[in-house]
């Protein structure tokens, strides 16, 4: 009798339990895709699912944030080995090593191929294609968001101190600050010291390599060596920028933001990304003028790389599913929605039709997408095509780490970066180590 | 409540516990083995590799100069945390019981901070910290560029310290209230009738008798500050400036959830348990020997 009690509650609380668990049931042609952004940029992409959704009869996506891109490739990991993943993800570019190794993906252009919506890699601009492309030149997500490096300066404080071309060259660029600085204006450049402006977009610009292997895109063999040559020297000049109050740090502004700083008017120049310029323009407060990134006098100017997301589809869905997948990338793939994600966020196009109705639109288009897309188009050598790299998240806090404790007076910048190098290496060589024997992604769903 | 008041049978107990030991296995024990099982692998974070290293992880992070420093500073954060929650509310309690007709109002308005949480507390403190804007900024403007806790490793130091200070002195409090209430009145009456004053009366009466509820206090504030000061650190400083507050907890975190390195994580989070496992048996040892003494 006791007994029977207790079985009886031992039924109730598993039966709880079970009844806890979310009902996984949903109609053949729905599909979740998480997204990464917020703000403006999670307004644009929600009205493109809204008008997706409204123009499909059969299909539907859920578009869902998931905060930032690092809590997303982390919740899409979890999800992934839960077996609840979404059928389409947005993950940043350096989490593209961990996808293409995952064994979790579908790969996109196989996909399209499969599902009647064939996309031809050369449809996309160089800049982007060579980023994202595999060894042998295969998309295997489809590119997203895409932004380069460009210089934002504030018109009117540079014009007071009798700057009146924006500086093409650092030296220039130094002269510059040290005019606002003169002028006793308090923020003469803004930076958030992270290392995509600082070393990727840097060393692109100048031809430099970060790794071996053609930064990592030849394969898991490849090590850091960027502790030496243009990297050690821009460093150095930016650790003299720092100490002499010249280039602040961002989270010294008011603003205690890079973007904001300069787009409240507190900082008169700022090294930002293209897709910083839709919330310069939001704010309206400074004329901002943009141009390219600097290079050191007397170099051979390359093309910067760039940075931002692309979308993977992955596997164990439902047959049905993969075909309104297909439909809505092809959807997100069309010149419209790239020019209307582009306006609205100061994203770059993405392939070159879109490029060529932007740039010949009577509506001028944002000066920042215009310098971006410049600055992608100009030559290559094999390093502006950014990097492959394993572990790349923890590389760059290592970085963050060693330059902070250099701008601190703890080390010197070339010990820092030599630091870093070596940490980031031993990273590199656990990540060969731990895919070494991965079965590689099979072709399909 | 009688000691011997006892359920009879096997069923109605298990049941009762069950809920609890559900939760407990679900949260505690079988993520613990699965970060022991990745510890000993080299796991690709989607799960479709895992290589057997054995003690390879541990052994990689026990070569590793960061391992080290997190240690280290996680050492400093325990000690300056630990004993600056203890010496407040050890102060605040004495203050209170000093004037036990006031004392009530201030009983309570102590304990409230208990309520906020690491992170809420962090937000807070984030702001009132600020260099440019926070209350702390005014110092910027009597000796510029004094102030910059996200630049100076000590200056971001002492803010978690504080930080975490703030949110443990509220629960040290009601212990030591508590314990202070405990010493019959006598004995301080017949001290001050010797004329001791109230510091020779507290050094001399009131601390000695403290003795098992600072220890039990000191263990307990020692396993939070490995442990759940990582909300603290997360919002306020995620761990810089230059790893300045790199405590092990947030390493962890960073290590497995932003790098996926889950491995190396894994590892790390085996270590720290047995450094909270290290802490708990030497109370239990402790509060054991002296049960024992005293019983």
């Amino acid at each position: 009798m006791k007994s029977s009690a207790g079985a009886r509650i031992l039924a109730w609380v598993l039966s709880a339990l079970v009844a806890a668990a979310p009902a996984a049931t949903c109609a053949a042609a729905d599909f979740d895709f998480w997204y990464a952004h917020g703000g403006i940029y999670a307004q644009a992409i929600e009205s493109m699912c809204a008008n997706f959704n409204a123009a499909s009869l059969q299909d539907h996506v859920h578009c869902f944030p998931q905060g930032t891109y690092e809590q997303t490739l982390r919740k899409t990991v979890a999800a992934y080995r839960a077996g609840r993943q979404p059928a389409l993800v947005e993950i940043y570019d350096i989490g593209s090593a961990d996808m293409l190794l995952s064994g979790a993906v579908y790969p996109v252009d196989t996909l399209m191929q499969a599902m009647g919506h064939p996309i031809d890699a050369s449809d996309y601009l160089k800049g982007i294609r060579r980023f994202y492309a595999t060894e042998n030149g295969r998309l295997l997500s489809q590119p997203f968001s895409a932004s380069t490096l460009v210089l934002y300066a504030n018109r009117q404080k540079l014009t007071a101190v009798g700057v009146d071309h924006l500086p093409q060259t650092w030296e220039a660029f130094e002269a510059a600050m040290e005019a606002l600085h003169a002028h006793g204006k308090s923020c003469p450049a803004v930076s958030d010291y992270t290392p995509w402006k600082m070393l990727e977009q840097i060393n692109a610009v100048q031809g430099a390599p970060i790794a071996s292997a053609n930064n990592g895109h030849e394969g898991l063999q490849a090590r850091y060596e960027f502790a030496d040559g243009v990297h050690r020297r821009f460093m150095n000049d930016v650790a003299r920028w720092y100490s002499r109050g010249l280039l602040v740090p961002a989270i010294m502004t008011r603003a205690n933001d890079q973007t904001l700083a300069f787009a409240d008017g507190e900082c008169a120049m700022s090294v930002d990304a293209t897709g910083a310029y839709a919330i310069v323009k939001k704010a309206g407060l400074v004329d901002a003028e943009v141009g390219l990134l600097p290079v050191y006098a007397g170099t051979k100017r390359y093309g910067t790389t760039i940075g931002g997301s692309s979308l993977w589809v992955l596997k164990g869905q439902s047959a049905s599913v993969y075909p309104a997948v297909a439909r809505f990338l092809a959807y997100l793939h069309d010149p419209r929605q790239q020019l209307m994600f582009a306006r609205r966020t100061g994203y770059l196009p993405l392939t070159h039709e879109a490029e060529e109705i932007l740039t010949t639109a009577p509506d001028a288009e944002p000066d920042a997408i215009r310098e971006g897309l410049a600055s992608l188009e100009l030559p290559n050598n094999d390093y502006n095509a950014g990097t492959r790299l394993g572990f790349t998240p923890l590389f760059r806090l290592i970085w963050q780490d060693e330059v902070q404790r250099a701008l601190g007076g703890k080390e010197t910048m070339d010990t820092a970066l030599e630091h870093a190098q070596v940490r980031g290496n031993r990273l590199l060589e656990r990540f060969q180590t731990t895919y070494i024997d991965a079965p590689r992604a099979e072709d399909g769903p | 409540m009688k000691s011997s008041a006892r359920f009879h049978g096997h069923w109605i107990p298990l049941a009762l516990g069950l809920p609890q030991l559900v939760l407990i296995a679900l949260f505690f024990y079988w993520p613990t083995l699965k970060a022991f099982w990745w510890s000993l692998h080299l796991v690709c974070p989607f799960g479709n590799c895992s290589t057997f290293v054995g003690l390879g992880n541990y052994t990689r992070e026990l070569t590793d100069s960061s391992f080290y420093a997190a240690l280290r500073t996680t050492a400093l954060f325990a000690a300056f945390g630990v004993s600056l929650s203890i010496a407040v509310a050890l102060f605040l309690a004495a203050m209170v019981e000093l004037h036990r007709r006031t004392g009530g109002l201030f009983r309570y308005l102590l304990i409230w901070p208990y309520a906020v949480a690491g992170s809420v507390l962090g937000v807070i403190l984030k702001v009132a910290a600020s260099p440019s804007i926070g209350p702390l900024g005014y110092l910027n403007t009597l000796w510029p560029g004094f102030w910059q806790p996200y630049l100076n490793g000590t200056q971001s130091m002492l803010m978690v310290v504080f930080a975490f200070a703030w949110t443990q002195i509220p629960f040290n409090f009601i212990v030591f209230v508590a314990a202070l209430r405990a010493i019959p009145a006598e004995y301080l009456a017949a001290a001050a009738i010797d004329g001791a004053d109230p510091v020779r009366r507290f050094i001399d009466i009131q601390l000695p008798m403290l003795k098992p509820q600072l220890f039990f206090v000191a263990t307990i504030n020692l396993i939070e500050s490995f442990t759940n000061s990582f909300a603290i650190v997360d919002t306020m400083t995620q761990g810089g400036p230059g790893r300045a507050t790199n405590i092990l907890a947030y390493k962890i975190y960073t290590d497995g959830f932003i790098g996926l390195d889950l491995s190396g994580s894994s590892a790390l989070s085996m270590m720290l348990m047995l450094l909270v496992f290290a802490a708990c048996f030497v109370q239990f040892f402790v509060f054991e020997r002296r049960a024992r003494q005293e019983g």
